[in-house]
C-alpha cells in the first residue's frame, strides 16, 4: 500500500537502501535486493570552456539514481564525466580519468572509489593540489575525511534522531528512551547520534558488545537495554556484521517481541510482514541525497573549490517504511499512518 | 515535459508562470486561492535575514527557487538550500545547515509536531503564493480535462490542500 506522505503529486517509489555499498567497512544493507547493472551510462555533451565534474561510482542503481538527480541540477552550469567503478577498477584507471578531464570537483561513491583515491592521493607528490572531493554513499565518512586532501561530503548514516522522530510522529505510545547495541568501530557514531538525539528530548541508551560478538554477547545487551534500562525502542544499527545473521536477526526478533517494543531498522528488507522484525525502517532518499550533493558543489564553487573546512553534512532526506500490522496490533499508531510515512507494509 | 508533451498540468501557480503557462482552473483553499508562507527558525536563532541560509523546497529550479525565495522574503541577500520535499525542511534547522527554513504556513503546524526543538514563526502576511491550480496544455482536451478535475473526490482534495475549483 503506497502512502500519501510528502507533498502532492509526487510519485512515491520503494527504494532500497544501498546495499551495495561496495567494500565497505560495516554498515549497509544485509539483504537488499540485487540490483541490475544499468544500462551504458550516457554524460550530457561536453561543451568547450565549461569546467568538469568528474563523477566515480558504481554502475548499480543506488548510485545512479543520486547520480541521475546531481547531473540534472548541475549539468547546466559543468560538464560531467563519469567513471563507472568496479572490483577491476584500478588507481590507474581512476589517474587516467583525472587527467583526461581536469575536474574542478571529483564526486565519490562508495567505501572502494573512496579508498581508490586515497591511494591515487598518496601516490602524488607532496603539496600537488588536488580538485575538491565531494563523498557520498559512503560510511563513516566523518572518520574518512581527515584521510584525504580537500575532501568533504554528505554522510550516509541516517541519523538516529530522524528515525526517532518519524516514530514518535506516528506511534500512540510515548518514545523518549531508545536502546542501541554497537560494537567499539561504531562508538564514535554512537556518541554523535546520542548528542543530536537529546536535543529532541530523546535519551539514547547505548549497549556494547566486543568487535567478535556472539549470539550471547547480542542477547546479554538486549536484555540489559529492555529490562534494566527499560527503553522503549531498540534501535538497529546497519552493521553488517550483525544483520547479516539470521541468529543475530533472531535474536533481536525474540528479544523485542518479548519485551513489545518497536525495533528501528536501516534497512527496507527488515520491515516485512510476513516475517516480523523491524518495525519501522527510515533509509536515505536517493533523490533527496543527490540534490543534497548538488548543493554541496555549489557552495563548493563559491568556495573556491575549497572542501576542507567544509564539514561532513548530515543527510537530510530519509524515507520511512512502518509495518503497520504490527505495529498497530503492538504498540498502537496514529489513524494517519498514511500520511506520515512514505511506504506501509500491510 | 519535452519528452511526452502534457495535455495539463496540475500544480503549483509558480510553477506553472514559471513554464509561461496560463491557469484554466484555479484552486481555492477556505475561500481564498492564495496561501502565505512563513519563516521558521529555531527561537535563539531570529534575527536580521542579511546573508543567511533559508531552507525550502525546490520548486522551480536553482536559480529561480533562489528568486522565489528573495521575492516572499523582500530580500535578496540570503543563500538558499534546496530541498526535495517538506520533511526535509525541519532536519535543516535540526542539523544546524540552515539559520531558517520558508514553508507554506498550512503545512507549519504537521511539521512543528515533530519536533521539540524551540521554534520561532513569523507568518509572511504579504507573501502570497498562488495554491495548486490546473493549465491546460491543449485546447482539444481541455474539456474533458477540466470536467475531470472538478469532479475530484474529497480525497484527492484534501490531498491537493484545495476545498474548490475557481475560474482564473
Amino acid at each position: 500500500m503506497a502512502s500519501l506522505r510528502s507533498h502532492w503529486g509526487m510519485m512515491l517509489r520503494t527504494m532500497a537502501v544501498a546495499a551495495a555499498l561496495a567494500g565497505c567497512t560495516g554498515m549497509g544493507g544485509p539483504t537488499g535486493p540485487i540490483q541490475p547493472e544499468l544500462p551504458t551510462i550516457v554524460d550530457p555533451p561536453a561543451r568547450p570552456d565549461v569546467p568538469t565534474i568528474l563523477i566515480a561510482a558504481p554502475g548499480i542503481a543506488d548510485f545512479q539514481a543520486v547520480r541521475e538527480r546531481l547531473v540534472s541540477e548541475v549539468q547546466s552550469d559543468y560538464n560531467i564525466s563519469t567513471l563507472v567503478v568496479s572490483s577491476q577498477t584500478s588507481v590507474k584507471d581512476l589517474a587516467a580519468a583525472l587527467e583526461k578531464t581536469a575536474p574542478k570537483c571529483i564526486v565519490l561513491m562508495n567505501n572502494t572509489t573512496v579508498n581508490l583515491y586515497r591511494e591515487y592521493q598518496r601516490a602524488q607528490r607532496e603539496g600537488r593540489p588536488f580538485p575538491a572531493a565531494l563523498i557520498v554513499m559512503t560510511s563513516f565518512l566523518e572518520e574518512l575525511q581527515p584521510t584525504l586532501v580537500n575532501a568533504t561530503g554528505v554522510a550516509y548514516e541516517v541519523p538516529g534522531v530522524t528515525a526517532f522522530m518519524d516514530l514518535r510522529a506516528i506511534m500512540k505510545r510515548p518514545l523518549r528512551r531508545i536502546g542501541v547495541v554497537f560494537r567499539p568501530m561504531f562508538a564514535n557514531l554512537v556518541t554523535r547520534q546520542k548528542t543530536l538525539a537529546t536535543r529532541e528530548h530523546f535519551d539514547l541508551i547505548p549497549a556494547a558488545i566486543p568487535k567478535q560478538a556472539t549470539t550471547a554477547d547480542v542477547k546479554r545487551a538486549l536484555k540489559s537495554l529492555l529490562q534494566d534500562s527499560k527503553v522503549d525502542a531498540l534501535w538497529m544499527l546497519n552493521d553488517n556484521e550483525l544483520i547479516n545473521s539470521a541468529d543475530f536477526l533472531q535474536t533481536w526478533r525474540t528479544e523485542s517481541t518479548e519485551a513489545n517494543v518497536p525495533l528501528i531498522v536501516g534497512v527496507p528488507t527488515l520491515v516485512d510482514a510476513r516475517t516480523p522484525l523491524g518495525s519501522f525502517a527510515v533509509v536515505p532518499d536517493l533523490d533527496g541525497l543527490g540534490l543534497q550533493a548538488a548543493n554541496l558543489v555549489f557552495e563548493l564553487a563559491d568556495d573556491d573549490w575549497n572542501a576542507a573546512d567544509h564539514r561532513v553534512q548530515l543527510p537530510h532526506s530519509v524515507r520511512t517504511i512502518a509495518d503497520a500490522k504490527q505495529m498497530r496490533e503492538r504498540f498502537g499508531i496514529s489513524d494517519d499512518l498514511a500520511h506520515l510515512v512514505d511506504r506501509v507494509v500491510e | 515535459m519535452r519528452s511526452r508533451p502534457a495535455d495539463a498540468l496540475l500544480t503549483m501557480v509558480p510553477v506553472l508562470e514559471h513554464h509561461g503557462q496560463k491557469v484554466t482552473l484555479r484552486g481555492v483553499r477556505d475561500g481564498r486561492n492564495w496561501e502565505t508562507y512563513s519563516l521558521v527558525s529555531l527561537a535563539e536563532k531570529q534575527g536580521p535575514l542579511t546573508g543567511k541560509t533559508i531552507g525550502v523546497v525546490d520548486i522551480l529550479g536553482r536559480e529561480a527557487t533562489q528568486a522565489f525565495v528573495s521575492s516572499l522574503l523582500g530580500h535578496t541577500d540570503v543563500k538558499v538550500t534546496r530541498v526535495a520535499k517538506l520533511e526535509d525542511l525541519l532536519p535543516l534547522l535540526e542539523f544546524s545547515m540552515a539559520d531558517a527554513i520558508l514553508i507554506p504556513t498550512a503545512a507549519y503546524p504537521r511539521q512543528a509536531e515533530r519536533t521539540r526543538l524551540p521554534l520561532a514563526v513569523r507568518e509572511l502576511k504579504d507573501a502570497r503564493v498562488g495554491l495548486p491550480s490546473l493549465a491546460v496544455l491543449r485546447a482539444s482536451a481541455h474539456d474533458p480535462i477540466v470536467r475531470a478535475v472538478q469532479a475530484l473526490d474529497p480525497a484527492s482534495m484534501a490531498l491537493l490542500g484545495l476545498t474548490a475549483w475557481s475560474a482564473p
